[in-house]
């Protein structure tokens, strides 16, 4: 037992080498000399525990295994995505899609959203109050000018949800540059021993997912879904109120339907406009409130589109699949440690 | 600080009721092998051999226990940080102290950036509940007209509260959910550092060698195992990424900016140094409130960094522990399902 302490107190000094590579290699030394001590003492008698120390040795021989192959990994990828991203690693080009989206959304909440927002609004709580003898009337005559509110009250809405779920993202993605360091030697010490081979697995799951996974789920989602997004010739930044004729001559026929011509209108995601909003005139009964109310909600239209297409594309689309990409890669990776773990929670939580 | 409460604890009554129980399940065991011997059966002999092999496999657990606990308590965490990160501005601290300091700022962090959204949701409320009433207008804009009768117009120039206050309102919520849950890890791990090792780990023991109890024992003894061992070093070493990471978002996390005073002071009918006639139209208002200028965005991004370190991140150190109570109390001898536990977390 006095081995042991002395084994486990040597820990500390393993990490005393600022490679995770080396560091991956003395835990798995480490844990190696722990089994060899508890080998011994089996062969004093304790032959449970000698066998039980002989079947670990196997899983030592697999857990150094996985860590040459994740090593190799990220040798490999580090030096592709540094040819392909141009002097960026996987892991900075991911926190830069994620910190331009974050600065976008930002910039729509700050800006794009509020300035309408506080016209809109202050123009719909607009009344008036007319009174002769102690009887009055009131004159709710902008209160065409509430229901706009609603649209945009729903966009500030989601754009809080996708600011907390980008930040969010950031800091799972600065965990990707410590996952190594932390999450894999640790993983593999733990790994090495049966009663801890659960939270050994797990770790060395989290470590691969964090540091491959996530930013490589962004990069490819934000490649395959946004950067290269092609409609037409023209990307997803540089589409401008596209209309694309549906072709229904199966529905014609099908249901004799004549004349039947529908256009789809394609989301603008172009730079944002500037949304006017007329004065309410309090006093006026007549249908110009009315009428201001609808020229602003038709504008409105296009405005939100192409607000939220971004918010959408970019905010919740990609943050999302990156997730689940991320959690569902987690259970196979700990699986394939060995150690399947059950991550439905955090399949909830994403 | 734990570790001295946890060591004393150790000593003083763990070890002394973990020896008697051994004792009195190794008199039971030697006491049914003689039995088995004097009566000649032979099944309560071999029991007797089977526990005994049983009884050495669960005082090696809480040996194994007993010795990672002292190693914990003299492992110095942050020593492990200056090692990887080269940060060596840490304050000295134990595993266990380091997986309580994580827990403990974790649920500061989030009470306090409760309290940010709290703030920003009653100054909208106080801001979009700012009426004005005018009894002048146009065709009649001078005060004779406030004489004749209370006809005029009313306005609200910071509607626009009740509209931006909603992207708060998840934000809100969302830091609630944060908050309560890291005081949940925070009390599993209190109960843990307190009374699990006392009450568990002889109970354990003894049920092991106990005629249809084995996988209780081997369950205690496994959960042991999990809550004094792994969920600590978990936490610790998110203790230890936390404190590698830049602090952001600290302008808003001074609480001089969210002061009470201001929204008592924005609830006062004529704040002093505001011309009340101006004040209603203009963003002045908007000012008593929020002094420092509205950081919106950053303070619901706040949200975002509180779900993180007080649900994600304590939920994978409690997975890693259910885990490993699993394979600790397979390699005790009994598999346990502990699906359905997962999904109750």
């Amino acid at each position: 037992m006095k081995r042991l302490l002395l084994f486990l107190l040597l820990i500390p000094f393993a990490f005393a080498v600022q490679q995770w590579q080396i560091i991956t290699g003395i835990a798995i030394l480490t844990s190696g000399m722990i089994l060899v001590a508890l080998y011994l003492a089996g062969s004093m008698g304790v032959r449970e525990l000698e066998f039980i120390t002989h079947e670990e040795f196997y899983q030592l021989i697999m857990t150094a295994v996985m860590a040459a192959a994740i090593i190799g990994a990220a040798t490999f990828m580090n030096d592709v995505s540094l040819g392909l991203l141009g002097d960026m690693t996987i892991q900075q080009k991911a926190t830069q899609i994620i910190d331009s989206t974050l600065s976008d959304v930002t910039f729509m909440q700050d800006d794009a959203f509020y300035g309408p927002s506080k016209k809109i609004a202050a123009e719909g709580a607009k009344s008036a109050y007319c009174n002769f003898m102690s009887t009055g009337v009131n004159l709710a005559t902008c209160g065409a000018y509430r229901m706009l509110t609603t649209p945009l009250s729903t966009a500030y809405q989601l754009t809080g949800m996708v600011l907390a779920e980008l930040y969010a993202m950031k800091m799972l993605l600065n965990l990707s540059s410590t996952a190594l360091v932390f999450f894999i030697p640790f993983g593999i010490f733990l790994r090495a021993f049966k009663f801890s081979r659960g939270a050994g697995g797990l770790l060395i799951g989290l470590g691969i997912a964090f540091y491959f996974v996530l930013p490589l789920a962004i990069v490819a989602v934000n490649g395959l879904f946004i950067e290269n997004y092609k409609l037409d010739g023209k990307s997803l930044y540089e589409v401008d109120k596209l209309e694309t004729t549906v072709d229904m001559s199966d529905a014609k026929s099908l249901y004799g339907f004549d004349d039947l011509e529908t256009t789809l209108d394609i989301p603008d995601a172009g730079p944002v406009t500037v949304l006017n909003v007329p004065k309410c005139d309090e006093w006026n009964t007549g249908s110009g409130n009315l009428n201001y109310a609808k020229d602003v909600f038709a504008d409105m239209q296009p405005f939100l589109k192409q607000n939220l297409a971004v918010l959408f594309i970019r905010g919740v689309f990609l943050p999302v699949i990156s997730l689940l990409i991320m959690v569902t890669s987690i259970r196979v990776l700990t699986a394939l440690g060995g150690a399947e773990i059950d991550v439905s929670l955090l399949s909830k939580i994403a | 600080m734990i570790c001295s409460d946890l060591v004393s604890m150790l000593w003083a009554n763990v070890m002394p009721i973990a020896a008697i129980t051994t004792m009195i399940t190794s008199i039971v065991i030697v006491l049914s092998y003689y039995l088995g011997e004097a009566i000649g059966h032979p099944k309560i002999t071999l029991w007797a051999k089977t526990e005994i092999v049983q009884l050495f496999i669960s005082i090696m657990a809480a040996i194994i226990i007993l010795t990672g606990i002292q190693s914990f308590c003299s492992i110095d965490a942050t020593s492990l940080s200056s090692f990887v990160t080269g940060n060596t501005a840490l304050v000295p601290m134990t595993i266990y102290d380091a997986a309580y300091s994580y827990l403990y700022t974790t649920a500061d962090f989030t009470h306090k950036t409760m309290a940010i959204e709290r703030y920003y949701l009653g100054g909208f409320n106080l801001l979009e509940g700012r009426h004005y009433w005018n009894c002048q207008y146009s065709g009649c804009d001078n005060i004779l007209c406030c004489l004749f009768g209370t006809s005029g117009m009313s306005s609200s120039p910071f509607a626009y509260a009740s509209v931006v206050s909603v992207s708060f309102n998840i934000a809100f919520n969302s830091t609630v959910l944060s908050y309560l849950s890291s005081l949940n890890y925070l009390f599993i791990l209190k109960y843990a550092y307190s009374g699990i090792l006392l009450f568990m780990l002889p109970l354990g023991i003894l049920l092991r060698a106990t005629p249809y109890m084995r996988n209780v024992g081997s369950l205690l003894i496994a959960v042991c195992i999990a809550f004094m061992i792994i969920y600590p070093t978990i936490l610790a070493m998110l203790y230890l990424f936390t404190q590698t990471q830049p602090t952001d978002n600290g302008a808003l996390l001074n609480f001089s900016y969210i002061n009470e005073d201001n929204l008592k002071y924005a609830t006062e009918s004529y704040p002093s140094g505001y011309d009340l006639q101006v004040l209603p139209f203009t963003d002045d208002y908007s000012t008593v409130v929020f002094p420092h200028g509205r950081h919106d965005a950053d303070a619901i991004m706040l949200a975002g960094k509180a779900f993180i370190l007080g649900v994600f991140f304590p939920t994978v150190a409690l997975l890693a522990a259910v885990a490993s109570v699993r394979y600790a109390s397979k390699s005790l001898g009994e598999d346990i399902d502990l699906s359905r536990v997962i999904q109750m977390v």
